[in-house]
């Protein structure tokens, strides 16, 4: 009897641990639902999730964006979440879409709308974008918003529009140069001058070019310049073993290992953004937001200066967004673009931009005195013009993890720079048919 | 000569062994987190990179600090701790104790979860919460882990150190088997508990990969997440980073050095004695 | 054994049924089903229905030279951290046993700390101190007492021994606590009948010492084994796996293929040996140390 007590006992204690945290989670999804019953008019309510929105301030405005909103269309209500980078924020979007729990608008880091759409997890914008917001739209994002690839239901379709964009290029320090005799960077250098200035600007425990063999925005603008791509237009094979590839690579191999300061090979970009606000590099390629944080700085303020890639033949910058996407899981996908659509005016983008240090989507907000007065600003501007985005297969982030070996390969002498991209190449290809 | 020689080294080495620590409290300490110091002594003392880190949530969620997080680690904690013990404990004293079909499958069965790597389990396992509609609650982070192999095998060690006499005096008096394990058993463990719930304590407040997956609410979010804030794409904010690890490695060592004088004998018989 | 009748046999199993049951339901079915995964091509981006495809997603592993890679260097973290480690845990309990010392507490308590500190805290500030460039801290000092700046995390043959220190580090107080219990078990008695004898510490430890830690030693190899081959975070956080793949290691591997590329199929595969790799030398393990007639049953 006493044993059966006993056993009794522990089950009730099992239970209860399970009901106890059970009906916690039931009070908790209910109260939401009150809520939305209260008005009379029917109430639709959209989930928006933001992958990053990290930076100081913004899932604030965007959050204060949102009320204004909601008070323009009383009968929608959104739920928002930002979700920070370092939290992999697009693997919780994707085990989401696995399990049919996504929200019906994404705001996503390019190439992963491209991703998402070879998936058909997105819905295609055509059908609710106005003739205004088409031409308004900047050309860079019209371009790289076209999906082509695997899914023939979207192929040649508009799929996403950025909130903001972002771009690399070169950011120095005046004085560095001043002091070492050379000149600033002109609109039109060239990858020797480039080069030749990164070499004599190394000295004295300053670094000419701080870069990182472990981030492909760091060369792949080496290898734009002369036409070279990662893959073919099917994306289905690599294209890396060409002469263009292997001159860019050892061109860039030149420059860590003469211009950059020890350990480049694989150094975190927070390293490199500290050696420069030291005034320990003169050069580098970095992102606007970066920038802005450095024009605190008092000591720094007047020394930053931002040009544009070197280049021969065609002139790139490393570039990106961080885009909206309507999600095929969606059942209010008109409301969504409605949010969509608000957030994208010429007004909120500023709005928005001013806060986040970010590039607008729009021209008509990049066309604001604010940008266009800023030297920094229209630096980066300038250089999103020019902006290419990273390669959007699917496999993006299997064809980064390769790269980045093989390139370090090369860069320690480990591998030849032929052999490195021989390796490579036959490791993307198996990837890429696996 | 040859005794302070000793003293020397030994000293040297818990030098060695706590300054990667002192150095990341002095950079939570220190004014400019720009330029990293190599001293272990803050040159400009400052508290700022607390409050700043303390706050640094509500960027997000005007309703969200620091101390969210906090109490829910400490929720989180308290409940793998206290039900880890209790079902490890169970199962470690059957194991140990008792004799039936399938004992030694049951054993082995404990100690292959071990040999398991997590990341095999990890997706099927995420399936199974978000279909028990656990995803963004306090179960879905704390029953999946509720038992473990290695808190089963360390009791049943140290349960087999108990000399069986005291057990079958209780037994000759009809008490029933729970009895024996509630009042005899548990009461004279009380190292091994003490081993395991400092191990599972550190276990749990520590985790960081499945709290990644299964929770998206900030609300809901556990300090080791929390740090990970500080760490944006571009723009690391070391100070604050520092402060906020700060933050979450004090109470570790508190409750190390509160009960850390259970914890040696704990482990003498617990996980060495067959 | 107390004599039991066939009632009783069942409450046990009502004893065992908290425990399994979570076992059960969020390890072993897991596990059963990440086995029928492997066999699938099963990309969570790219596919909606996992196909079956055999051993396919095992024969890509056999043909990816990046696996064999990560093989290797997880193998030579094992073998670089595991014996260094027990060596060095059991050097420290040695000396923090001795009778006659002071501050022992204190001492224990320094050496333990690092173990009580999150992996991801710690790999951030061990992240910062071997930075190769300029601001690394460890290289500062080293510049102090004449010594070349070393390329630690950035140097393809120093980037894994960099994190393998770490881990020594980190573990280093956790193994010490463990043989130290192991000492303290030892009954002063076993010292004393040879306190006569004209006997060197040496011989000491090797015959009296070594032979009766045995137990604690395999319980700490078999332990430490199964952690080793699981290493993942500090390598996660301090070098992703570079410069090249020189610091990829199986678990790594695996979360790129899974978690990165979303390639579950794969990535179950790869696990799947690797518990099959545990799984086998804990058996070798377990055999030899009844070998030795120390039963760990």
């Amino acid at each position: 009897m006493r044993k059966f007590i006993a056993l009794l006992v522990v089950m009730a204690l099992i239970i209860g641990a399970m009901a106890g945290c059970a009906t916690k989670t039931s009070q908790k999804e209910q109260q939401p639902s009150q809520e939305a019953q209260q008005p009379t008019q029917p109430q639709v309510t959209i989930k928006f999730w933001q992958a990053g929105g990290d930076t100081a301030g913004a899932a604030e405005k965007m959050s204060e964006l949102i009320k204004k909103f909601e008070e323009k269309h009383p009968n929608i209500k959104v739920e928002y979440m930002a979700i920070p980078w370092a939290e992999e924020p697009h693997n919780k979007f994707q085990t989401a879409i696995v399990s049919g729990e996504v929200a019906d608008l994404l705001i996503v880091g390019s190439p992963f709308d491209h991703v998402l759409a070879s998936s058909g997890a997105i819905i295609p914008l055509d059908q609710f974008i106005d003739e205004e917001l088409k031409k308004d739209l900047m050309d860079v994002f019209s371009r790289e918003g076209i999906y082509h690839g695997k899914n023939k239901d979207l192929d040649g379709k508009l799929i996403s529009i950025p909130m903001f964009g972002d771009v690399r290029t070169i950011v120095y320090n005046k004085d560095i140069f001043k002091k070492a005799g050379v000149p600033e960077p002109t609109e039109s250098w060239t990858l020797e001058e480039f080069k030749q200035n990164a070499l004599k600007l190394t000295k004295d425990g300053v670094y000419g070019f701080g870069t990182s063999g472990r981030y492909a925005s760091q060369w792949l603008p080496f290898v734009w310049d002369k036409g070279g791509e990662i893959l073919n237009q099917e994306m289905t094979e690599a294209t890396i073993t060409t002469p263009e590839w292997k001159e860019a690579w050892e061109y860039y191999i030149e420059l860590i290992n003469k211009a950059s300061m020890p350990g480049s090979v694989n150094v975190n970009l927070a390293e490199i953004q500290k050696l420069f606000a030291q005034e320990k590099v003169a050069m580098f390629v970095t992102t606007q937001d970066y920038v802005e944080e450095l024009m605190k700085d008092p000591n720094l303020k007047d020394k930053i200066g931002v040009g544009q890639m070197p280049h021969d033949k065609y002139q790139t910058a490393f570039a990106g967004a961080d885009v909206f996407v309507i999600t095929k899981q969606s059942k209010h996908p008109k409301e969504a673009w409605e949010l969509l659509r608000f957030l994208v005016s010429t007004e909120n983008q500023l709005e928005y931009c001013k806060t986040v240090g970010f590039l607008p989507a729009v021209k008509s907000a990049a066309s604001d005195p604010y940008f266009t007065n800023d030297p920094v600003k229209k630096g980066f501007l300038q250089a999103l013009e020019h902006g290419k985005f990273y390669v959007k297969s699917d496999k993006a982030n299997g064809i980064t993890t390769i790269l980045r070996a093989e390139i370090q390969n090369a860069i320690t002498g480990k591998k030849s720079v032929q052999k490195a991209l021989e390796d490579a190449k036959q490791a993307i290809d198996l990837l890429l048919n696996s | 000569m040859k005794k302070l020689l000793l003293y020397l080294i030994l000293t040297l080495i818990a030098f060695l062994m706590l300054s990667p620590l002192l150095w990341m409290v002095s950079t939570s300490l220190s004014k400019d987190s720009v330029i990293v110091s190599t001293s272990l002594i803050p040159k400009e003392f400052t508290l700022e990179n607390y409050v700043k880190a303390w706050n640094f949530p509500r960027i997000f969620n005007k309703d969200v600090t620091f101390g969210t997080f906090f109490l829910n680690s400490i929720i989180v904690t308290v409940c793998l701790v206290i039900g880890g013990l209790f079902f490890d404990s169970l199962a470690g004293y059957v194991l140990a104790r008792k004799d039936f079909p399938g004992r030694s499958l049951f054993f082995y069965a404990a100690l292959i979860t071990l040999m398991i790597p997590f990341y095999v389990t990890a997706i099927p396992m995420f399936l199974i919460v978000k279909g028990l509609g656990w995803i963004n609650t306090y179960q879905g982070l704390i029953v999946p882990f509720l038992s473990s192999g290695f808190g089963i095998y360390m009791f049943k060690q140290y349960f087999q150190t108990i000399p069986i006499e005291l057990e079958e005096a209780a037994k000759i008096d009809g008490y029933s088997d729970f009895w024996i394990y509630a009042r005899v058993i548990v009461p004279l463990a009380k190292p091994a508990f003490a081993t395991m719930g400092i191990l599972k304590f550190l276990w749990s407040w520590n985790m960081f990969f499945w709290p990644l997956i299964v929770t998206t609410d900030i609300k809901m979010k556990v300090l080791q997440l929390g740090l990970t804030m500080f760490r944006g794409l571009n723009v690391t904010q070391w100070g604050l980073l520092t402060a906020g690890m700060t933050m979450a490695t004090l109470p570790t060592i508190l409750v190390y050095l509160l009960f850390q004088r259970y914890f040696t004998s704990g482990l003498i018989a617990g996980s060495l004695k067959g | 054994m107390i004599v039991t009748n066939r009632k009783e046999k069942v409450g046990y199993y009502l004893f065992l049924l908290p425990a399994y049951l979570i076992f059960a339901v969020f390890i072993f079915w897991p596990v059963v089903h990440s086995l029928y995964l492997s066999f699938f091509k099963y990309n969570i981006v790219t596919i909606t229905s996992p196909q079956f495809v055999g051993l396919r997603n095992y024969l890509y592993l056999l043909k990816d030279e990046v696996f064999w890679i990560s093989c290797k260097n997880t193998l030579f973290f094992v073998i670089g951290t595991v014996p260094v480690k027990m060596f060095l845990g059991l050097l420290a309990a040695m000396l923090l046993n001795r009778k006659d010392l002071k501050f022992k507490a204190f001492y224990r308590t320094c050496f333990y700390i690092p173990v009580v500190v999150s992996m991801v805290a710690i790999s951030i500030v061990w992240m910062l101190l071997f930075n190769p460039g300029p601001n690394g801290v460890v290289n500062i000092l080293l510049s102090k007492f004449g010594i070349q700046p070393l390329g630690w995390i950035a140097d393809s043959k120093l980037a894994l021994p960099t994190v393998m220190l770490l881990v020594i580090w980190k573990d280093l107080g956790y193994i010490m606590v463990i043989y130290l219990a192991g000492l303290m078990a030892i009954p002063d008695e076993i010292y004393e009948a040879v306190a006569l004898d004209p006997v060197s510490s040496w011989q000491k430890f090797w015959y009296i010492t070594w032979p009766l830690l045995k137990p604690t030693t395999i319980f700490i190899l078999i332990t430490q084994v199964i952690d080793s081959f699981q290493v993942f975070t500090p390598i996660y956080v301090m070098t992703e796996g570079g410069p090249g793949y020189s610091s990829t290691t199986i678990v790594n591997y695996l979360y790129d293929k899974g978690f990165r590329e979303y390639e579950m199929g794969i990535a179950c595969a790869v696990a799947y040996l690797l518990f099959v790799v545990l799984l086998v030398l804990t058996i070798l393990q377990n055999k030899l140390s009844k070998a030795e007639e120390v039963s760990y049953d």
